[in-house]
């Protein structure tokens, strides 16, 4: 694949650029220099939204319909529509491709517009030179660069980081190492074979018990059918989870030795709440028993001085013994004394009886002191309401003691532990994902050997029924072709699986050398069977710096691109693919870049570099002689640039 | 203010007035939670009589000056002072009345002012009696701690701008209280 000429029209802040790429295998380097925020990164993403209708440029989901130019949507007028365009021209196994997505906006109110349709259409040129529609040019684009392997195709250098790890990686690095056609072959025979296996059986005659057989073996078929089914189920959901649990394992590995300090300042977080929550209620129960206590003590006080001054009191009695008001009362309302005298006309000893009354039980004053002595006494004594609220003090202290201690430990630990509180839910997550994955990986297993017991009955049925149909010519002949269909799918299936490996040890012995040329520290580059690129110290693996990371991806996309140039697959040539890459040595050192740039025409067909002039200024000295196209990206206002061909 | 023992007469109500009832307001919640010191206004009533007693705090309402045109009275039901402990009205009345000023008063006035008003009450239908008696219930004395001790504790809790203040305050006035209980006491008063 050689990218030929692209078209952006309205994208972003190109208005109309038309490009046309180094197709030289000499001279296969294109050159974009501009400074930073001119318009470098959209040139790339291009690629991305006319093939795959994605594009990234902050991180979020609306990046996607955000692409028309900020100038054109301004100008819009209520009712108009403007276009957004992105064309690609390429070549593919010699066939030259042309395709185009196109977004239309239609403005409600002037100065703003949405996005109201989409289209795309991809075409190919016959030998004729005529132009012919490809049914289903989306998925015939991803056949031939598959997204999965975009990330590597359109390198970013400043996201490589942060981008996702994609899956399916082993499928899509065989696709477009020429392996598609097996795999069509393969797909072809298997969908066949079935039939072609009951029909042939059907014609079998039936004696010898052959019927029950084929009856036992199309069950059992079935059966495997089933058991294979839920096995694929089980396998892709157990790769899922192997891709997410290694994400999370790496992502904890970062922070595992916070993962404590996490779980620690949760529980802390939740204690201080719950004690601040207490204290304050503590507060308000001080506060309502305060005034009964403070009373308490102020009756406490004058109780006892009252008491003491009672002591000293030498009160005289005035009562009479055994006399009560009750006979006073019947002197003064008969009217006479008990000595004689008339109370109605003798005022003075009437007066003298009515003051006794005073004197007199059951109120005397007498009385009332004695009851009033008992009662201070006790009220002096009574220290119940200063006892609760001493205890709610004591309370509130510790509570204040337990909050400060609290707090120190709070404040230490977030220091410490910087922007990842949540170290413990990542644990809690990744063991999450890990369980889940083991249970896939059970089923799986399970799977696995149900298949193999339904396959050993069928062999089993199989011998059986070869058994039983040597006798008869004709059913001799039908089992010959039986074992010949089983034999040829067998073969495809080899052959797919012995260049499968074939690619995945180029690729890794690739790796290898590239990797050496481009890296010169400590660190060894590994390839797992699924693809996964890792970095290791004598056995260890060790995070990588944005820089490391740069020159490992870099390393893995340019042997990729070296295997797919060279390899031939059953006499099909497979085919090269050109790179595009953004800010490719943001982040590396000038020896990495001196060595990327003298490996990167030697391993790639096409090579397509958007730079800044600094970058340039280095990679100049080895890739100059490798130019054949050379732009300069001009910004002319924040939201337009243009692209011109410099010298 | 007047003040009837007579138990039929129980349902009727004593008003805070003027900048009092203001003063009660807040300390029965209208200011901040951790000023509300009083759940109720008799219980403010009670504890600002002993307030005002201690610290020697009297005052006498006067419509003149203070706050006259207050229309929402604070007010309690008498039948709320006929509690036992240390907030029933008979008892506080009696320790106020026997330890209050005047100092100069002899003791065994004291004794008389405080406890022989209670006699006369008990026979209510013996006019002549209630007539006889020479002494009165004395509530005025006790309204007066009750407005001076208001108006002390209502100045010192509203200075207070936090809840560690108001709990120092609380600790301090305690305190204040459980050494005086530890002086000697004086026989003169």
């Amino acid at each position: 694949m050689l990218l030929k000429t692209l078209h952006l029209y309205n994208f972003r802040q190109y208005v109309d650029e038309k490009i046309e790429f180094s197709t030289d295998t000499e001279k296969n380097v294109t050159l974009f220099l501009g400074k930073n925020t001119s318009g470098k990164t959209t040139l790339v993403q291009a690629f991305r939204w006319v093939l795959y209708d994605d594009c990234n440029f902050t991180g979020k989901k609306s990046d996607q319909k955000n692409v028309i130019n900020s100038d054109v949507r301004k100008q819009m007028r209520k009712g108009d529509t403007k276009d957004v365009k992105v064309s690609l021209t390429f070549i593919h196994q010699g066939i030259t491709y042309e395709t185009y997505r196109k977004y239309e906006y239609i403005s409600k109110e002037s100065g703003d517009a949405y996005l109201a349709n989409r289209s795309s259409m991809t075409y190919f040129y016959d030998s004729n030179g005529e132009k012919i529609a490809v049914k289903g040019g989306d998925i015939k684009l991803k056949e031939i660069l598959p997204e999965s392997l975009s990330e590597y195709f359109f390198f970013d250098g400043e996201k490589i980081a942060e981008s996702r790890k994609p899956e399916n990686v082993k499928n899509s690095i065989n696709t477009i190492m020429g392996l598609v056609p097996l795999e069509h072959m393969i797909n072809h025979l298997e969908n066949g074979r079935n039939n072609v296996e009951k029909t042939l059986r059907g014609l079998m005659k039936e004696d010898s018990g052959i019927g029950e057989i084929n009856l036992k073996i199309n069950n059992q078929k079935n059966e495997l059918e089933r058991a294979q089914e839920s096995y694929k189920d089980a396998e892709k959901r157990y790769n899922t989870l192997e891709n997410l649990v290694s994400s999370k394992a790496q992502e904890l590995g970062r922070i595992q030795g916070y993962a404590e300090d996490a779980s620690r300042l949760r529980v802390l977080d939740t204690k201080i709440k719950e004690i601040q929550k207490d204290s304050a209620n503590t507060e308000i129960d001080l506060v309502s028993a305060f005034v009964p206590a403070t009373a308490e003590l102020i009756v406490n006080y004058v109780s006892k001085s009252i008491l003491k001054n009672m002591v000293s009191l030498n009160y005289e009695d005035k009562g009479i013994p055994d006399m009560t008001a009750v006979a006073v009362n019947y002197l003064l309302s008969r009217r006479k004394c008990i000595c004689g005298t008339d109370l109605s006309s003798n005022k003075n000893c009437r007066d003298e009886l009515i003051e006794l009354l005073s004197y007199l039980p059951p109120e005397s004053i007498g009385t009332q002191i004695r009851h009033l002595n008992n009662d201070l006494s006790a009220l002096q004594k009574e220290h119940s309401k200063r006892d609760l609220f001493e205890r709610l003090d004591t309370a509130y202290s510790k509570q204040l003691a337990t909050l400060d201690v609290m707090e120190y430990e709070q404040s230490i630990i977030t220091d410490r532990i910087g922007d990842n509180r949540d170290a413990d839910t990542v644990k809690e997550e990744y063991e999450r994902l890990r369980s889940q994955r083991d249970g896939f990986n059970r089923d799986r297993i399970r799977y696995e050997a149900t298949i193999q017991t339904i396959q050993k009955k069928i062999e089993d049925l199989n011998r059986q029924l070869s058994a039983a149909g040597k006798e008869d010519r004709f059913n001799k002949e039908i089992l010959e072709k039986l074992r010949y269909v089983n034999a040829l799918c067998a073969k495809a299936k080899e052959s797919y699986e012995s260049n499968s490996k074939e690619i995945f040890d180029d690729v890794k012995e690739t790796l290898t050398n590239v990797f050496n040329n481009m890296y010169h520290g400590k660190r060894t580059i590994e390839l797992t069977p699924d693809y996964k690129v890792t970095l290791n110290v004598g056995g260890d693996r060790l995070d990588n710096s944005k820089g490391l990371d740069t020159v490992q991806n870099f390393a893995f996309i340019a042997s990729l691109l070296k295997v797919a140039k060279e390899r031939t697959v059953l006499d099909l040539r497979s085919e090269a693919y050109p790179l595009v890459m953004d800010a490719v040595f943001s982040n590396t050192d000038e020896g990495h870049i001196k060595n990327i740039c003298k490996e990167l025409p030697k391993l790639s067909e096409q090579a397509i570099m958007a730079l800044m002039d600094k970058d340039w200024s280095v990679a100049s000295q080895t890739l100059e002689k490798n130019v054949g196209k050379k732009y300069r990206i001009e910004k002319i206002s924040e939201t337009q640039s243009r692209i011109v061909e410099a010298d | 203010m007047a003040f009837s023992k007579n138990k039929n007469e129980t349902t009727q109500v004593w008003n805070f007035r003027g900048k009092y009832a203001d003063c009660m307001k807040d300390l029965t919640g209208g200011a901040a939670s951790y000023q509300k010191i009083f759940n109720e206004i008799y219980e403010g009533y009670a504890f600002c009589a002993l307030y005002g007693l201690m610290k020697g705090r009297k005052h006498t309402y006067d419509p003149t000056i203070d706050n006259p045109n207050n229309s929402d009275p604070s007010g309690f039901r008498w039948a709320y002072a006929d509690k036992g402990g240390i907030y029933g009205y008979d008892r506080l009345r009696k320790i106020i009345l026997l330890y209050g000023n005047p100092t100069d008063t002899p003791f065994s006035e004291k004794i008389d002012n405080a406890l022989r008003f209670d006699y006369p009450t008990n026979d209510v239908s013996n006019e002549n009696l209630i007539a006889k008696s020479k002494y009165g219930d004395n509530s005025e004395i006790i309204d007066e701690y009750v407005l001076g001790g208001l108006e002390l504790i209502h100045e010192k809790v509203m200075n207070i701008s936090s809840p560690q203040e108001m709990i120092s305050f609380m600790r301090e006035t305690l305190n204040e209280f459980k050494e005086l209980n530890d002086l000697k006491i004086d026989l003169k008063n």
